[in-house]
């Protein structure tokens, strides 16, 4: 029944948030839009400013910044640096918080502590003396030194989210199955694994997803132009090298790099968004 | 000071749930006025339409003879009582007495002298520093009386305030809010789901039941008068007896046949229900209240209901039996949901009886049930509504303390 | 339990070290070296020798690091601007106003992207031919159209710009999350006790928020060590004439351009030190809370 709003002051009211909440949202989503713009305008007709779609839109862009400018292998590199790290990272996670719960050890709350508190320590803090043991190892520039690295950035929060999850678990699960006789291993495969089952996809997600976000790292150990990962290759390729000013281009090269994420966004948005609010804003 | 008043008020919610179906209150200024029903009858839902927390669908709220619809809460000068008290948490106990007066800006000094005058008549005032999370269950009720008191609202709104705390203090918290709104002498509709304190504490109480008010009245009317027979068994404790039955005409008098027995029906009460002869062939439903009916031994009367004893409550200063008489029971639209089989089995309806100390039956028992054919009380079999009578007669309730004693 | 401990123990290592050895190699020993490194005049080539505190005193006299100090602290008022901010956004959301939940989703978007590619985006926005720019001279207000990443007085405050804007969708999102959970009868009775939204909100809501601002607040605080660096990288190269230096990327410089290892791992101690104060205040802030 339209009574309506509580009068015309309600009515003012509201119309103030929307206008508010009108610009915020503008805000936040207008540097994406003139991303997506630009990218598909042609590089000739382009100076300096897309503010509406052009009439004549265009993936020129896309493929030459795929082919041309090496992205298609700056792609690959991403996916890799991210799959593997996330792999080992999830992997060696879920079986430090196995062990971690199941048994008991001196010294395991040191550990479990130490573990996890190096989420505390920012890559920055390590990337030199990081650096010079991967240079001496002769690993800078090899595939090994940039996944290793990645993946220990990514084992403590790894560690956290699953050892929570598992230390929840019912205990009795475990006793009984030792009970009937089997073997650790056993319990950890066919008890703890398939029960973490959204934990482990979760872990595994944020990890991808930081690893492939991730600038330093990659920037630092994989600085061949067969390595570049995609962050490197815009971090570069935008203000450092000369010649290219080509807004269109860029733009392009940055959609290529967000890509992933979005899709993975439009997929599964609630477990995505709860899982990277645990992991924070890198 | 203000009457409230709700007219055909009418409230679907978005999820397809009809909370009021054309409901009709009036609370006169001055006056307490309980609304009681079970759960999701609607109850809280219009305590919150008078408060402005729930917008009508349709029909319209007055408070003081203005129609307040478009007001909002803050607008409305009523204050609301919350089951879980609402305090909130942040607060101590004097800034949230005082939270109201300073949303309106009252000046400090008056602030703080009402606020300490109102510590010291709820005796809360050694309290006033503290942290909410740092009081007790009754202090924390205390509080939130206070708050709606310091502010000499038109109206209090009390939504089940006193569920949450433990018996004894329940009964304490009864007395003191009625004394309370006897002094202050403000407009008070007060919901619970508790028909005890209902009839403890309302002048008028309205028994509400899936969206609708069935009966407006006073606890004793309404225990005397039920307009239904929901109201019938939802008030009293224990609630009236119902019965399904047949009346037959015999040689001149209309007898009711419940079971095996057939009750004579006095002369007084066919004057009083002349609607009664409509219903001479018919099914038609009985109700006994718990002082209406003896228990005697088997076959001690010739014509008497029998049964079997399923539950016997000692409660000190008297005796609750329920027996499962040979009879039959209503549709459960009418009489409620079947009460669980006892150990004499699941067998026909269900009386609950009220005897003086001393008497004695054992669950297991076979019985002979005379019931005091002048407190009978009848309701139409398909709608569950009372017959109506000729005319109000308030010196001659239907029902009345039995006779004599039990067996 | 059976068994001796020490056997018990062994049995448990198989599980956890690897976990342990790859976050030793990567953290634990590598932060043990960097403060050895800061203690010595090592290049990347020459091994060095100890020089006691001799980096730091030559840190504590360098202008750029007393700059780039600065410049981090300005980046570092995004943390509380970004809260007010989403404070006053989440008062204006949960309300509910029709059609919030696209709103909601509008204003996370954000979150989503890496900070490099972000920073990409907005080389393009804020240059001097740039929207940003355009948009500006569009409605008149030519005299602020700015170069604003290569201005020197205007650079350090782009950036602060672009790192607010990228962070406010995650904390209203926190806040939203947290609003959902409280209780909402106190609203009710603040209102019913005639307090308008604007009141009951800031003094009843608010206050009851407090454990979540905390939180935000310390994952503001951890997280500027990742993206001072990407945001400048990409935005500025530390320019114009190192006025935005900030200490990772100041740290990265030394490194990477003048190989200067024991003076950068001297940067890389004062940011550990600042990463440990955080995470102990975020300790301290999780023991109160259980003993409150």
């Amino acid at each position: 029944m339209s009574r309506g709003r509580h009068g015309a002051r309600r009515a003012l009211a509201a119309l103030g948030d929307h206008a508010i909440l009108v610009a915020a949202a503008l805000l936040s989503a207008l540097p994406l839009y003139l991303m997506l713009v630009a990218s598909f305008q042609r590089s000739s007709d382009f100076d300096g400013v897309a503010l509406l779609p052009t009439l004549e839109p265009t993936f020129d862009n896309y493929s030459t910044v795929w082919g041309e400018f090496g992205f298609d292998r700056m792609f690959v590199n991403s996916v890799v640096l991210s799959m593997s790290a996330a792999l080992i990272a999830t992997v060696l996670a879920a079986g430090a918080a196995y062990g971690f719960t199941r048994f008991r050890f001196a010294g395991r709350g040191v550990l479990l502590g130490g573990l996890i508190g190096m989420m505390a320590i920012p890559a920055i803090v390590v990337i030199v003396p990081l650096f010079i043991v991967m240079s001496d190892l002769g690993l800078v520039n090899q595939h090994a030194s940039g996944i290793v690295a990645e993946a220990g950035i990514q084992l403590p929060f790894a560690v956290f989210l699953l050892y929570s999850y598992m230390n929840d678990l019912p205990v009795e699960l475990f006793e009984a199955a030792e009970v009937d006789g089997a073997s650790r291993w056993r319990q950890f495969v066919e008890i703890a694994l398939p029960l973490s089952r959204p934990a482990l996809a979760t872990t595994f997600v944020i990890s991808a997803i930081y690893a492939w976000n991730d600038l330093l790292i990659p920037l630092v150990l994989w600085q061949t132009e067969q390595l570049t990962t995609l962050m490197v290759g815009l971090a570069t390729l935008g203000p450092g090298r000369t010649g290219v000013r080509d807004i269109p281009l860029l733009m392009a090269g940055v959609t290529i790099s967000i890509l992933p994420l979005a899709i993975a966004f439009l997929l599964g948005r609630r477990g995505l968004v709860r899982g990277l609010v645990e992991g924070g804003d890198r | 000071m203000a009457a409230i008043e709700l007219s055909e008020a009418r409230k679907t919610f978005p999820n397809g749930v009809e909370a009021l179906r054309g409901v009709d209150i009036a609370v006169a200024d001055g006056e307490l006025l309980v609304l009681v029903g079970p759960s999701g009858c609607g109850k809280t839902t219009a305590l919150r339409a008078i408060a402005g927390l729930e917008r009508l669908s349709s029909g319209v709220v007055r408070i003081g003879g203005e129609d307040v619809g478009d007001l909002e809460p803050a607008d409305r000068d009523v204050a609301m009582v919350f089951q879980n008290y609402a305090l909130y948490p942040n607060m101590t106990v004097a800034r949230n007495i005082a939270f109201g007066l300073r949303a309106r800006g009252v000046a400090k000094e008056v602030r703080e002298r009402r606020v300490r005058e109102i510590a010291q008549v709820l005796d809360i005032d050694a309290l006033l520093d503290r942290k909410p999370r740092a009081l007790s269950g009754g202090q924390r009720q205390r509080v939130a009386m206070g708050r709606a008191i310091v502010r000499d609202p038109r109206a209090f709104l009390m939504d089940e305030p006193l569920s949450n705390l433990d018996a004894r203090l329940r009964v304490q918290m009864r007395g003191e809010i009625v004394r309370i709104q006897a002094e202050l002498r403000t407009t008070t509709v007060y919901v619970t789901h508790d028909q005890v304190e209902a009839m403890t504490m309302g002048q008028r109480v309205a028994v509400m039941n899936d969206g609708a008010v069935l009966q407006c009245d006073t606890p004793q009317r309404l225990y005397d008068r039920p307009a239904s027979s929901f109201v019938a068994r939802f008030m009293g404790s224990p609630p009236m007896s119902l019965l399904l039955g047949r009346l037959v005409e015999s040689g001149g008098d209309l007898r009711c046949e419940l079971g095996d027995a057939s009750l004579a029906i006095p002369a007084e009460v066919l004057r009083a229900r002349p609607s009664l002869a409509r219903f001479a062939g018919r099914e038609v439903v009985a109700g006994v209240g718990p002082d209406g009916f003896r228990l005697a031994a088997p076959g001690a009367a010739a014509g008497a209901l029998t049964g079997a004893v399923q539950l016997v409550e000692m409660l000190g200063s008297e005796v609750l039996v329920h027996v499962d008489v040979v009879a039959e029971r209503p549709s459960n639209a009418v009489a409620g949901p079947p009460p669980a089989g006892g150990p004499g089995g699941p067998s026909g309806a269900r009386m609950s009886g009220r005897f003086e100390r001393g008497v004695s039956a054992l669950v297991g028992d076979r019985v002979a049930v005379l019931i005091d054919p002048g407190q009978l009380d009848f309701f139409d079999p398909e709608s569950g509504d009372a017959l109506p009578r000729e005319r109000e007669d308030a010196s001659a309730p239907v029902r009345r303390a039995a006779a004599g004693g039990g067996t | 339990m059976s068994g001796v401990p020490a056997l018990r123990a062994a049995r448990a290592y198989p599980w956890v070290l690897p976990a342990l050895g790859v976050v030793g190699f990567v953290l634990a020993y590598p932060i043990v070296k960097v403060v050895q490194y800061s203690f010595t005049d090592r290049t990347t080539f020459l091994d060095g020798s100890f020089v006691g505190l001799d980096n730091y005193s030559e840190l504590l006299r360098d202008e750029i690091f007393w700059r780039a100090f600065e410049n981090n602290l300005i980046l570092l008022l995004s943390v509380p601007l970004s809260i007010v901010i989403a404070l006053a956004i989440t008062g204006i959301l949960y309300r509910g106003v029709r059609g919030s939940r696209l709103y909601e989703l509008l204003i996370f978007i954000p979150f989503l992207p890496a900070v490099a590619s972000i920073a990409v985006v907005f080389l393009y926005l804020l240059a001097s031919d740039g929207p940003v720019n355009e948009m500006l001279r569009g409605v008149g207000a030519d005299s602020l159209a700015h170069p604003w990443l290569t201005d020197e007085r205007t650079a350090i405050w782009a950036v602060l710009g672009v790192v607010l804007w990228k962070r406010v969708g995650f904390t209203v999102l926190l806040f939203m999350a947290r609003m959902a959970s409280l209780d909402r009868t106190l609203f009710d009775a603040a209102a019913v006790d005639g307090a308008r939204w604007t009141r009951t909100y800031w003094q009843v809501a608010v206050p009851q928020l407090r454990s979540i601002i905390q939180f935000a607040a310390v994952i503001g605080f951890i997280e500027a060590f990742s993206w001072t660096f990407a945001y400048i990288v990409i935005l500025t190269r530390g320019g114009p004439d190192r006025s935005t230096f900030t200490l990772e990327y100041f740290l990265y410089r030394l490194q990477f351009d003048e190989q200067l290892v024991g003076l950068a791992s001297a940067v890389a101690v004062v940011l550990l030190v600042a990463a440990v104060a955080v995470a102990a205040y975020r300790i301290w802030l999780a023991r109160r809370e259980t003993f409150a």
